[in-house]
């Protein structure tokens, strides 16, 4: 069964970042200026006080026992470890080391705390991308043929996921929390709980038709690979809402987007969405819509544009734009989810750096959840069929994630077990303050 | 006509940093005959210099002025350690050592300012007006129109200095003809430093107050040089006016090319403009500027032989490669599995750089777009085998014809220039391939890269996934390492034989001299085509062998980087040798020494960038010692060490002197 549209109200502050691929993954919506106007669409859609719903989450994850399904104590050292593989992008130009540092705070916690899987110590086998595809054949190599590895968890992975997937072949399971590909989806023994292209774009097709109203949007992305494709799935989800979309594309070395956003329609668009992910990408776009004094709402996907990286290279201040995110903000620290993943982080020494990162809050969930298949699929017995039976049991909520997991509810993807976003706005200062409910994706 | 007005006006601060790029490279170029890579890169280091100051990075913020003319002291004492490190030993060496040393800048400052700081861009204090200006109904900043204004008046000055002032006089002297200049008490090392110290002055200024403007960012900056390229080219590589006005209308004509996008006529795919057209109007454009300026362009007339690198007899090479084939054999067999896939992927990348000897070595066509064509290779073998069901082992033949064809097209567009020049069109096309081809969602990698089917032959599995495992157990198969082997060791003996057949022997004499070549009979054009035939060839072949190595192929495997890198690689270590053609491949990325590195010597963070600061440091200490290539050099020593006995030993017969090696 689908997931219902706008079915969740949460209220939160603070940065929920979306990694997905470096440019697939924008979405936008507001820019500075009016961000903070009440007659926004998104504050009129949502209305109220944020804040007043806060601690009405009846889906967030707190007690990290009753999760994991653990004992409260430590594991027994002296018992067999049982062993995750853990493939992330780091050690190159872009990397995201912050998600290892979120992993294994978290597996330390599973030891700590939550008394390992079935009484074993949980360990982490890692893998780095830096920035070649090849390496990830060479991480599939050293993971898969690893007979003590009993899953793989993806970080935060750009280059090297299908060179990956080619040497796994569905033989382990691979438990995901954000997707940079639709094919992953369709992958064999492949399940993502935050989202995918498909359910992000699709996501910005439901704010864009339900809380903006948008009756055109323009777009402007990057030529790259994964952005060419991406844009076909933003205009198939707008499309499925019976928006007109306009885009222009833009060679990635371009430094100047002011040309590409004026022919896209900036000034006349309902909304626009820069797809940009890079940082680079990410400042040329906020000077272009900034020197053209665009006044229609401004989304973005994903978390790249509203980076320490972005903000240095816009004098400090990441552009003042509304952000699409696929799980539950961690800068608000009123929410009971982000206060228990605070207390526990902090406890196994994440510090608050590493803490703000949504690269780390997001491993740190998946790591969570991998620890409660685990202890489902039979602790240190587990194998790689009890564990895949377990991931595609899973049902949410799900640690800093949307309450609802399902997979195998999209028929053409069945590895996309959920697929809700919702959207913030950056009122400043690296804050943010949520514009809407979960929204289910259109189009998907 | 408005909006075409407006667009114009949009792409002027592009067009102006472009202008400036191609200047750099006109600069360099009359300096010291230099095609300048780093041209681009050189305005990136501006730039973070001038933030690094403002903002108070190393030490207390500066006022605006202070921090302005400090940048420009600045770029000229970087200015002065280039040519101390990069140019001025290599005066007397040839134009691609000197072509590789400016890469090894590149990746230099590319690597260094990355890792000083960080690969994020820096927001740097405005120094133009921050006022805008309303046209036909867009706001425009005005900052657009000064910058473009200063680089004109800047491509004048350089103009009236070149033509007027005994400076310039001297510099065209030297650039038309080195030993006359000498003879005219001219000192060429000397112009060559003035002409560098103006260049990266010139660009940091420029890099200054663009800065705000665009932003300052590794990552895009030092790209900038391909059109730039293509500006200087049009120039003739000595017209600053033309090279400023080429500039100014490629950026003019990106902006435009964005209006256009969003016509009805527009080439579209799926409802989308295609990607990559820009690219290829670029490497349309340089196609014509080389076949409109191709017999024009300017010669240097040099104080020292700059032949290109010696091309040494390459004998006992059966025993000098048994002992790698055999301990390639056994390593595919008895390594762990990561060591084994990159013995594979080095094999793979031999073949590759086995044809930079085709091209480079034996007929001193610099070509970078041999790593391009294996990329089309490999994506040809994807979709043939995806789409149309078409496999082993028709598919690798189709995909290796068809990079051949394309090597040939490219190939025969450059007739009219000879070797260095070259760099330039294979440049853009291999840009062009990269952003027309494999961005492409319907013919390329699309989002995340296309599968590969696994080759098989009457039923048996052939593959990297071949149930033939490794001695403990595990994937990648040895059979598609040890397939690797037999047709990397099959192609290594084709390629040494070559420089031993009739057909080598005409390729170096149309190295060695093309009019000479013509003059004995040889058909320079045919030698030229069969020889970027087979290296598209052997391009192709690796695109294949490297696509089911991997079982995928993604855009970012074939990227210009990569490809600039692996040139450089292989040529310093021998690009006249198979040997050459061996270490670099397994240097390569995802091949054994990388792989090292990565396991036991580099930290983990930012592995990749320090790569890259290792291969540009390390290309220009080897570029120092040995200018011809490290394997070169060796040989070299060796036959003189050889002549030299036999000279002492009057029985022994006289020494040999091959094309291009010194007696």
């Amino acid at each position: 069964m689908k997931p219902t549209s706008s079915q969740r109200l949460v209220r939160s502050r603070g940065l929920g970042r979306l990694p997905l691929p470096v440019s697939v993954l924008a979405v936008a919506l507001t820019l500075a200026g009016c961000a903070s106007d009440s007659d926004t669409p998104g504050k009129e859609a949502t209305g109220g006080d944020p804040a007043a719903t806060a601690s009405a989450d009846p889906w967030a994850v707190t007690d990290y026992v009753d999760y994991t399904g653990g004992t409260d104590g430590a594991a027994d050292e002296s018992l067999e470890p049982v062993t995750i593989g853990w493939l992330n992008q780091q050690g190159g130009p872009l990397g995201f080391p912050w998600a290892t540092a979120g992993a294994k705070a978290a597996v330390k916690y599973v030891n700590e705390h939550l008394g390992g899987v079935d009484g074993h110590p949980l360990a982490l086998s890692t893998c780095f991308i830096a920035d070649a595809e090849a390496e990830g054949n060479a991480c599939g190599l050293e993971l898969v043929n690893d007979d003590d590895v009993k899953t793989v968890l993806y970080g935060t992975v750009m280059a090297g996921n299908q060179s990956f997937q080619a040497v796994n072949k569905g033989k382990k399971p691979l438990l995901m929390s954000n997707s940079i590909s639709p094919i992953d989806a369709a992958a064999d023994n492949v399940y993502t709980y935050n989202g995918n292209p498909g359910s992000i774009f699709g996501g910005l097709a439901s704010y864009a038709s339900e809380v903006v109203k948008a009756k055109s949007v323009s777009v402007i992305y990057p030529q790259d690979a994964q952005s060419t494709a991406g844009v076909g799935i933003l205009k198939a989800a707008l499309d499925s809402v019976d928006i007109d979309m306009k885009a222009v594309g833009f060679d990635p070395s371009t430094t100047n987007l002011t040309g590409a956003a004026v022919a896209a329609g900036v000034q006349d668009a309902d909304l626009v969405i820069p797809l940009v992910s890079f940082p680079p990408a990410c400042i040329a776009a906020a000077k272009a819509l900034e020197s053209l004094s665009v006044t229609a709402p401004v989304v973005a996907t994903g978390s790249f544009c509203f980076t320490d990286a972005t903000a240095q290279g816009l004098g400090g201040e990441a552009p003042l734009w509304h952000q699409l995110a696929t799980q539950t903000n961690v800068a608000d620290h009123s929410l009971p989810d982000v206060q228990a993943y605070l207390d526990a982080s902090a406890d196994v020494g994440l510090g608050a750096e590493g803490q703000g990162s949504s690269d780390a809050s997001l491993a740190w969930g998946l790591v969570l959840t991998a620890a409660r298949l685990l202890n489902e699929a039979g602790g240190a017995e587990a194998d790689e069929a009890s564990i895949a039976k377990a991931a595609k049991a899973l049902e949410g909520p799900i640690v800093l994630g949307s309450a609802e997991i399902e997979c195998g509810a999209y028929a053409k993807q069945p590895g996309l077990c959920g697929a809700q976003t919702r959207v913030f706005e950056h009122t400043g200062g690296g804050e943010f303050k949520a514009l809407t409910e979960w929204l289910s994706p259109a189009g998907l | 006509m408005q909006n075409i007005l407006l667009f114009s006006i949009l792409g002027l601060a592009s067009g102006a940093i472009i202008a400036t790029i191609a200047i750099g490279v006109v600069l360099s170029w009359r300096g010291s005959g230099t095609i300048n890579i780093a041209a681009g890169a050189v305005v990136m280091v501006a730039g973070y210099i001038f933030w690094c100051l403002r903002t108070g990075y190393f030490a207390p913020a500066l006022m605006m002025v202070p921090a302005v003319l400090l940048t420009l002291v600045l770029m000229a004492l970087l200015a002065v350690v280039v040519e101390v490190v990069a140019v001025k030993p290599l005066r007397t060496a040839s134009p691609l050592a000197r072509l590789v040393a400016s890469i090894g800048v590149l990746l230099l400052f590319q690597a260094a300012v990355q890792l000083v700081f960080g690969t994020a861009p820096v927001d740097s204090p405005a120094v133009l007006s921050a006022e805008v200006v309303e046209v036909v109904g867009v706001t425009v900043p005005i900052a657009h129109f000064i910058l473009a204004g200063v680089v004109v008046v800047l491509a004048l000055a350089l103009s009236m200095l070149y033509r007027f002032t005994r400076f310039g006089l001297a510099t065209r002297a030297a650039s038309e003809n080195e030993r006359s200049a000498i003879l005219a008490g001219l000192s060429p090392d000397s112009l060559s430093l003035a002409n560098s110290v103006i260049a990266y002055v010139v660009a940091g200024l420029v890099g200054v107050l663009a800065a705000s403007v665009v932003g300052v960012s590794a990552s895009t900056l030092p790209l900038l040089i391909v059109p730039a390229l293509a500006a200087a080219l049009l120039a003739n590589f000595t017209s600053f006016g033309i090279a400023c006005a080429a500039g100014l209308a490629i950026g003019i004509g990106e902006s435009l090319l964005f209006y256009a996008s969003t016509q009805s006529w527009f080439p579209t795919q799926d409802g989308f403009a295609l990607p990559g057209m820009q690219q290829v109007a670029e490497f349309f454009l340089i196609v014509i500027a080389l076949w409109w300026r191709g017999s024009s362009l300017p010669q240097r007339g040099e104080t020292a032989g700059r032949s290109l690198p010696p091309v040494p007899r390459q004998e006992r090479l059966v025993r000098r490669a048994a002992p790698v084939v055999l301990a390639c054999a056994v390593a595919l067999v008895v390594l762990p599995s990561d060591f084994r896939q990159a013995v594979t992927t080095g094999l793979v990348a031999t073949v590759l750089c086995l044809s930079f000897v085709v091209i480079m070595g034996y007929v001193g066509q610099l070509s970078v777009v041999q790593l391009a064509l294996a990329g089309l290779g490999a994506f040809t073998v994807s979709r043939l085998g995806t789409e149309f069901g078409i496999g082993f082992p028709l598919g690798p033949i189709i995909a290796i014809a068809l990079a051949t064809v394309l090597g040939v097209a490219i190939g025969a567009a450059a007739l009219r220039v000879r070797g260095i020049t070259l760099v330039v069109v294979t440049l853009a096309a291999a840009i062009a391939i990269e952003q027309f081809v494999f961005a492409n969602a319907r013919w390329g990698g699309g989002q995340t890269g296309a599968p590969v089917e696994s080759p098989t032959l009457f039923g048996v599995n052939l593959g990297a996934d071949a149930s033939f495992p490794g001695l403990n157990g595990t994937l990648p198969s040895p059979l598609f390492g040890l397939l690797a082997l037999v047709g990397t060791v099959v192609l290594y003996a084709f390629v040494a034989n070559l420089r031993r057949g009739d057909l080598g022997r005409r390729m170096l004499a149309v190295r060695s001299n093309e009019r000479a070549a013509a003059a004995v009979g040889v058909n320079v054009r045919a030698v030229k085509i069969v020889a970027f035939g087979i290296a598209s060839a052997l391009a192709g072949t690796a695109g294949v062998m490297y696509a089911y190595n991997y079982s995928t192929v993604s855009a970012g495997s074939y990227g210009i980087a990569i490809a600039l890198t692996l040139v450089a690689s292989v040529y310093v270590l021998g690009v006249t040798l198979v040997q050459g053609a061996v270490l670099a491949g397994f240097g390569a990325i995802g091949a054994v020494v990388p792989l090292i590195l990565q396991k036991w010597v580099l930290p983990q963070d930012q592995i990749s960038i320090w790569v890259q600061l290792i291969i540009g440091v390390g290309l220009l200490v080897q570029l120092k010692l040995f200018p011809d290539g490290l394997l070169v050099g060796m040989e070299l020593k060796k036959e003189r060490r050889a002549e030299h006995k036999a000279q002492s030993e009057p029985s022994v017969v006289s020494p040999r002197v091959e094309e291009g090696v010194p007696a």
